[in-house]
This record gives C-alpha cells, sequence and structure tokens, in this order.
C-alpha cells in the first residue's frame, strides 16, 4: 500500500460517511423529486445534508445549491454571475483553473484580468483596490486556500473592498473547507464553492453557496432542481455522504488541524535538514496538512515518479488532467523562476497520515537526493 | 389504504371510504351542483329535507373536493337542513383541515350550500 | 417493501447489484484515487475509468474516445446543445427541436433563444412521432443543429432517428438525440447510424445517480465548446474530477444493458402488452402515443371521467408517474401531453408506466386490478356529466 500524501487532490471516503450513503445507494429511495413516500424520504434526506453542509461553512440551507463538484461550483459563480452582470471580473492570479478557465472562457466578450500576489502568494490588495477603481466589475473571486502552496488568504478586508465597488466576491473553500474555519457569513462573501472529495466524502458531488440576493444563469437548464438554479436528478446517495462528511468535518476540525499541522512541522523540520530545499509561501499562514517545496535542480517530474516507484503518493501542483508538464501558474504569479516552478513538489496530507510515514518521506527524499543526477531541467 | 400523499386526516377518513355516494331520484329530492372553472372539479347534491334529511352526494375531482361532498352529505343526514345556515368556506376550511393552496375546495362546498339554501327558499 | 409494486422503472432504476458490488469496490480504502492523479493510485482509478469508458462506447457501437463523462443527461443535453451553437457562434444561427423534448432540451433552447438563437419548435403527431419530413422541411441554411429525443420519456413513443441521421448528415447539420430512454431497450448502432452527439443517463439503465454521458463523433468530428472549464478533463470538452465509483458503475450497467437488450425488451413488451390489454378493457381509457412505435417498457394511458390526482392518492402501493418525473412536482397538466392534443383534464388523469428487470406479471396483474378499481370507484363517485 503506497503512502498516500495527496490528500489536496482527493481524500479516501471515511468509512462512516459510506455507511450512511448506503441505504441510498440502492434503497427503495428511488427519485428526490418524485411524490410518493420514497421520494419524501429521499427529499428529507436532502434537506438534512443542506443543513450539514450549511453548519459547517455558516451558511444558511437555502443558500445552498448541489452540483456534481467543485468545478462546476466555481463555473456556476462565475459565469453564473457575467451572464446577468455587466462589468469586468477580476480573479486572483493563484486562483485554481476552474475559476481561471471559467473566466477566460469569457475573455471574448468583456474584460477579465488577473489580481496579482506577492512572492508569498498573497493577495496584493492595493493592486486589487486600483483594479476595482478602474471601472465596474461584476464579481471577484479570491480563494480562501490555494491548492497548490496552501496559501490561506486573509479576506478580512476583501469583501468591504469588493462591495464598495459594486461587485460580488465569491470564494473557492474548495481546499479549505474542513481543514480551516470557513465562516460564509463572516467573510461577507456572495459566493463560495465547496467540494465534498476534498473532506472525506464522495467525488462526484459539491456546492455552490449563494446568498439569495446573487441572481445567476443556471450552468444546467431543465428541471426545477434547486430552485431552478441546477436541473437533474439529484445523486441522493452522493449528496447524504456530502452532508456527513460535512458534519463529521465541523465536529473534528480541531483534531484533525492539530494532528495535520503536527505532521506539517515534523514534514518541514525533516526537509530544511535537505540541502537546497525551498518551502514555498513559507513565512505565511497556510493549510495546516499543506506544504509545496522544491529541490532546485531536479527534474520535478523525475522526483515525482521515483517516489511514486518507492511507494509515496504525492504530486506537483493540481491534479488536472491537462498532461502538460508546464510550470504551475500559481508558483510563476508568485515570482518563482520557471526552472525552480517545475521541480515543484506537493505533500498534502490527511487524518490517515503517521509521524513513521513523514520520517519516512523525508528518508527516502534525501536517498533520492543524493542518488539522482543534478540535471538541470531544459528550459 | 396508506395516506402517502399526507392530506389532512378528516380530509383522508372521508376519501378513501366515501360514505352516502349517489343521487337521489325521488320526485321530492333536490339537487345541486356547483362547479369550479374550466371544471376541473364538480359537486353534486342532492337532498330530501325530511325530517329526517337524506343527502347524497357525487364529486369530480381532487380528494379534497370528493372529501368535501362526503362531509357535506354526512351533515345534511346527521344534522338535518338546518345546519345549511352555519356552513360557509371557513367552517369548511377548518372542520376538514383543508390546507390554503386547496382553498377553492372549500369554496366549492359553500357554492353547493348556497345553492342547497336556494333551491330550498327559493323566495329568498 | 412488500406488496409495493414499481412501475415507474422509466424515472429511475434500482442499482443492479453487479453494479453496487463493483461501485463499493471503489468507495473504498484503496480505490479513492483521483484519475487525474499521477502516481500509483491515481493510475489504478484511471485505468478503471477507461475499462468503464470502451463498456458505454460498445453499448451504442461507438469508439471509447468518443464518450465524455457528464453528470447525467440533463448535463448532456446543455452540453450538447448550447456547446455546438456556442461553437457555431450564435450570430443568425438556428437549431430546430420539437415541443416535447424532454425539460432539459427544453430549457436550454428557451435560453439559447433569449441569447439570439432561432428555434424551430416541431409539433408531434397524434401519436406523439415527430415527422422526418417536417424536420427537413424545417432546414434553413443557417440551422446548425436538429435535437431530437430517441424515445419520448412520457409516451414512450419512438422517433424515426434512424430515418432522419442520414438525411441530415447528407445537410450538414448536427444532429443531437437524447437516448436516455432508448439505451438499453432499442439497439442502437453508432457505426452505423450518422448521429453526431448522443447523451446517456446511468440511473436509467441501472446504474446510479450522478453519471451519464455525452457520445461526441469523432469523425466526421462534431465540435463543442466546453461548457465547464479547468483542469481541461474529457479531452478539454469537461473539466472536473472524475468520480470512479460512479463512472464504474455505469460501465458495468452499461456491459449488462448490452447483454441484456433484447431480452428485456422482448419481456418489457410483453409486460406492457399484458398491463394495457387488462386496462384497456375499461371503457373510456386511451393509449397516448403511437402504438405502432412503442418502445417496450412505457405505457401511458388517459382515464377519462376522473380527476388524476384522486385517481394518483388511490394506489398508495403502486410507483407510477403521470408528467415526467421532473416536473411531477408542479401539478401541472403534462405538456407533453397537451401537445398530443389531450386537454388538460385528461392529460392530468394520465399515467405512465414502466416496467421493469424485476417486474414480473403477477405485478402486472395486481396493478391491473387496483387502477380497475380505482378508476371504477372513482367514476361511481363522478356525477354523470362531469
Amino acid at each position: 500500500m503506497p503512502t498516500y500524501l495527496d490528500h489536496n487532490a482527493t481524500t479516501p471516503l471515511d468509512a462512516r460517511v459510506l455507511e450512511a450513503m448506503l441505504p441510498y445507494l440502492s434503497g427503495p429511495y428511488g427519485n428526490a423529486s418524485s411524490l410518493h413516500r420514497f421520494g419524501r424520504a429521499a427529499r428529507d434526506a436532502v434537506e438534512r445534508a443542506r443543513e450539514q453542509v450549511a453548519a459547517l461553512v455558516g451558511c444558511q440551507p437555502g443558500e445552498i445549491v448541489w452540483t456534481s463538484g467543485g468545478t462546476e461550483a466555481n463555473n456556476l459563480a462565475v459565469k453564473g454571475v457575467a451572464a446577468v452582470r455587466r462589468g469586468r471580473l477580476l480573479y486572483g492570479a493563484t486562483e485554481h483553473p476552474a475559476v481561471m478557465e471559467a473566466a477566460l472562457a469569457l475573455a471574448g466578450e468583456r474584460d477579465v484580468a488577473a489580481v496579482a500576489v506577492d512572492a508569498q502568494g498573497i493577495v496584493d490588495w492595493s493592486a486589487l483596490a486600483a483594479q476595482l477603481a478602474q471601472g465596474p466589475v461584476a464579481l471577484v473571486a479570491l480563494m480562501r486556500a490555494n491548492n497548490e502552496t496552501g496559501v490561506v488568504q486573509d479576506l478580512a478586508r476583501a469583501a468591504a473592498l469588493v462591495h464598495e465597488a459594486g461587485a460580488w466576491l465569491h470564494v473557492d473553500a474548495v481546499q479549505a473547507a474542513g481543514r480551516i474555519a470557513v465562516d460564509f457569513r463572516a467573510l461577507g462573501a456572495d459566493l463560495m464553492s465547496l467540494s465534498s472529495h476534498k473532506l472525506y466524502g464522495p467525488k462526484g458531488i459539491g456546492a455552490l453557496v449563494r446568498r439569495a440576493e446573487v441572481d445567476l444563469v443556471p450552468l444546467h437548464h431543465g428541471g426545477p432542481q434547486e430552485k431552478g438554479l441546477r436541473g437533474g436528478t439529484e445523486n441522493v446517495a452522493a449528496i447524504v455522504g456530502f452532508g456527513v462528511a460535512a458534519e463529521l468535518a465541523r465536529q473534528e476540525l480541531e483534531r484533525r488541524t492539530r494532528h495535520t499541522l503536527a505532521l506539517r512541522e515534523r514534514l518541514e523540520a525533516g526537509l530544511a535538514t535537505l540541502p537546497g530545499v525551498r518551502v514555498f509561501a513559507a513565512g505565511v499562514e497556510r493549510l495546516p496538512n499543506t506544504v509545496q517545496f522544491a529541490l532546485p535542480g531536479f527534474d520535478g517530474e523525475a522526483l515525482l515518479m521515483q517516489l511514486d516507484r518507492k511507494g509515496f503518493a504525492v504530486s506537483s501542483g493540481s491534479a488536472c488532467a491537462s498532461g502538460k508538464h508546464e510550470p504551475s501558474h500559481v508558483l510563476l504569479a508568485m515570482g518563482v523562476e520557471p526552472e525552480i516552478a517545475r521541480g515543484a513538489i506537493r505533500v498534502s496530507l490527511g487524518v490517515d497520515n503517521t509521524a513513521e510515514q513523514i520520517d519516512a518521506f523525508v528518508e527516502t527524499l534525501r536517498a533520492l537526493h543524493a542518488s539522482l543526477s543534478r540535471t538541470v531541467v531544459p528550459v | 389504504m396508506d395516506n402517502v400523499f399526507a392530506y389532512p386526516d378528516p380530509v383522508w377518513r372521508r376519501f378513501v371510504a366515501p360514505a352516502r355516494s349517489g343521487r337521489l331520484n325521488t320526485a321530492d329530492a333536490l339537487c345541486v351542483q356547483a362547479r369550479t372553472p374550466a371544471a376541473a372539479a364538480v359537486l353534486e347534491l342532492s337532498l330530501r329535507a325530511g325530517p329526517p334529511a337524506q343527502a347524497r352526494f357525487r364529486a369530480f375531482g381532487c380528494p379534497v373536493t370528493i372529501a368535501v361532498g362526503a362531509w357535506l352529505a354526512e351533515v345534511l343526514e346527521t344534522e338535518g337542513v338546518a345546519a345549511l345556515q352555519r356552513i360557509d368556506a371557513a367552517h369548511i376550511l377548518s372542520t376538514l383541515e383543508i390546507p390554503q393552496d386547496r382553498a377553492h375546495c372549500a369554496l366549492l362546498g359553500e357554492d353547493v350550500v348556497l345553492a342547497l339554501r336556494k333551491a330550498l327558499n327559493p323566495a329568498v | 417493501m412488500s406488496g409495493f409494486i414499481d412501475l415507474d422503472h422509466a424515472a429511475t432504476t434500482p442499482l443492479d447489484p453487479a453494479v453496487r458490488a463493483a461501485m463499493l469496490e471503489w468507495l473504498d480504502d484503496t480505490g479513492y484515487g483521483n484519475p487525474a492523479s499521477d502516481h500509483a493510485l491515481g493510475r489504478r482509478a484511471r485505468a478503471a475509468v477507461e475499462a468503464a469508458r470502451a463498456e458505454v462506447a460498445a453499448l451504442i457501437g461507438a469508439s471509447s474516445e468518443e464518450i465524455i463523462w457528464t453528470s447525467g443527461a440533463t448535463e448532456a443535453n446543455n452540453l450538447a446543445i448550447k456547446g455546438a451553437l456556442e461553437f457555431r457562434g450564435a450570430e443568425r444561427a438556428h437549431l430546430i427541436t420539437s415541443r416535447i423534448e424532454h425539460k432539459s432540451v427544453v430549457d436550454t433552447c428557451r435560453y439559447l433563444e433569449t441569447r439570439g438563437v432561432r428555434v424551430s419548435w416541431l409539433d408531434p403527431d397524434p401519436g406523439g412521432r415527430i415527422d422526418t419530413a417536417r424536420v427537413i422541411a424545417a432546414l434553413r441554411p443557417e440551422t446548425v443543429l436538429v435535437s431530437l429525443m430517441w424515445v419520448n420519456n412520457e409516451t414512450g413513443t419512438i422517433n424515426p432517428v434512424a430515418e432522419l441521421a442520414p438525411l441530415l448528415r447528407e445537410r450538414g447539420v448536427l444532429l443531437h438525440v437524447d437516448a436516455v430512454q432508448a439505451a438499453g431497450k432499442l439497439a442502437i448502432d453508432l457505426a452505423a447510424l450518422p448521429i453526431d452527439l448522443l447523451s446517456l443517463s446511468a440511473h436509467k439503465f441501472y446504474g446510479p445517480k450522478g453519471i451519464g454521458a455525452l457520445f461526441v463523433r469523432k469523425r466526421p468530428r462534431a465540435r463543442l465548446a466546453p461548457q465547464l472549464h479547468g483542469g481541461g478533463h474529457e479531452q478539454g470538452m469537461r473539466s472536473g474530477t472524475l468520480a470512479t465509483h460512479q463512472i464504474v458503475g455505469m460501465g458495468v450497467a452499461a456491459r449488462l444493458a448490452a447483454a441484456r437488450r433484447a431480452g428485456d425488451a422482448e419481456r418489457l413488451a410483453a409486460l406492457c402488452a399484458r398491463l394495457e390489454r387488462q386496462l384497456t378493457s375499461l371503457p373510456g381509457v386511451l393509449r397516448n402515443g403511437d402504438a405502432a412505435h412503442a418502445a417496450p417498457h412505457i405505457l401511458n394511458l388517459s382515464f377519462a371521467g376522473i380527476d388524476g390526482e384522486s385517481l394518483r392518492a388511490r394506489l398508495p402501493m403502486l410507483a407510477v408517474s403521470s408528467g415526467s418525473a421532473c416536473s411531477s412536482a408542479t401539478r401541472e397538466p403534462s405538456y407533453v401531453l397537451r401537445a398530443l392534443g389531450r386537454d388538460d383534464r385528461l392529460a392530468g388523469a394520465s399515467l405512465r408506466f414502466s416496467p421493469g428487470r424485476a417486474t414480473r406479471e403477477t405485478d402486472i396483474d395486481a396493478a391491473a386490478q387496483q387502477v380497475r378499481a380505482a378508476v371504477g370507484l372513482l367514476r361511481e363517485l363522478a356525477p354523470g356529466d362531469a
């Protein structure tokens, strides 16, 4: 069994979540949209899950729109708002592709621009203020925590700035929910995206949290589900799973944070003993479970493959399907040199990881560091 | 029979086993009918004033409509035609615990009551 | 649930036990890898995804690379229609569809109308079929796409898709077919039929909810503008982490559907015929949909002289639909039946029966008996001139 250190890509399903899902996977619970008794039981389960997710993120149950995942939620937020509001779209330079590409897809019809970050990956607030002052803005998208570096954005001032300029604020909380406290209301966000499979829930389900005042054009037309905002038969089992996962995440947040943070610090201490290691955004608040680092001069892909062979599942950055070996846009936006960015490794820990695994990983890195030929990555 | 669509109990009881359905055909029987627009619901009451009063109902429409008909026939037979004086839509609504979105069924019942009153006292 | 009779398989089907078992393997502590991850766990998941893709492709005579995973048929329909129109550009674009498509197609086309696309809404014939000649007659130089369902979800009527496909190919017009009710019931061979885009939904053929697929032809290439952007998954056509367990489930369900299709179709047709015989022996029972072009698993009947809600209330042990499952929350009479010429009252007093793999003749007989009793009582109750 490999040591799994890639929890930001996805997490294993919690056994308690699976147990909750099973009756809805193959029970007589039919279609939550049907009228008879089993439809009602399914509908009740869906509403209970809504409450559970709402409790995790500090919103009202009625503000939750189920989606097929975080990507859909981000697309719905960006495109859904863009379809009803004039003005530019601004997105943080380190946003997830699901936000960035959704915004860029609209670049033909309107102005779309990135908001710069500093070398630590923190939003440049004065740059944002200047951009907001340039003219009408429909939406600003800023993630709560970055999937690669783990950088946690302090969005306390974001809502005020954004709202003063008359724009909506969308917060991608896909990586943050279940790892740090996330409060939709306190953030002042207008929209927020969530993904079940990042918090030990099933894949295939996510949510967009939306204040009632925010008008959206749906992505999926047809069917009255989700108040007409998202047509399609409800995936009851997945929704139930997401709800239970959210409840467990809320109840166990402190324990999970302590556990992963301790392991992260252990890992960072170990990394510090490797010559030349550079941890990105080392000086700012990051998710308790995430470290992205590089061993300069190393072929990142080769290192990943070696680690994989040694039984360690890690990644270089987002687990996206493009298959391109390009340096991550997140690190480039932080001003990291492309050759170094290409060598980046991301370790993202979970509740199932142990100190022994961390130590073994560090030792493996040390051995590889010693044995791998130091090839300069061709530019 | 299970009340899977969760109708109020007073409605459900009368819908499941509608008593006093039919039509009184004798010469001394009155028969009135009320319809909602587009005849989505039709309620018919036939009545022999007596005493003792004899009443039958027929109904086309949702379970609430049918329950209203059954209840009207029931009240007429147990309390006599004097009951007609105190029945209105609000009374039907509350007695049968009809939800607001079905208020039109109670109004239909009231229409039938008014028609019966008129038939009993044409001069009024 | 003893005594309960499920005749609503067109709305949704239970997981086949083999499907469930296969899915559970991917919900345990070895199957959770992200199929896009570049390590052993991820590769394992990816292999399972690709195996499932081949199984879905085989069900419809396509090749694996032509299958795009979606979260269901609603999304697949949205992607096909919006994707094709957006790729081509909405400027002076025209599309053809019917008035009786599934809500996901109707609402998508309506939305595109608000964005300036011209839409021709074809009426069905009294049997619920869309006539090929009418489609051809509606074509304009600017027509980009025709979207037509293979089997109507309410009536079970089969559209002349096989006849239409080559005619549209000749004229360079894309054809999108919502095959949600056709898959696993009718033989589908896209190697032989020039359909460009085709939507599938797993939970209609004993697979899980939350997963569907869109067939996107490679040769000639059907071009779509993606609707979900992000990591570039599914050849850039549909971004988003793939849910391995759901995809595996759809694959197994597709494999079983292909293997059982002919036998299922025969059995279901016989069950529907048995039910129809027992119910149309009552007076005032009308069949909705052309009997000569009927999918084996759907029977839609209107019952004159009674109220539909009262009918359904007297059938607590029977799962049936009136109108499409998606719109049964509102009490509006089915727009499909209205388009077939049924008035509000008849449309409202209609039931869609759809038996499934586990349905037995005894279930049909019991259902028929319950419906007859309910109809009989309600007709007794109704005034003669109602």
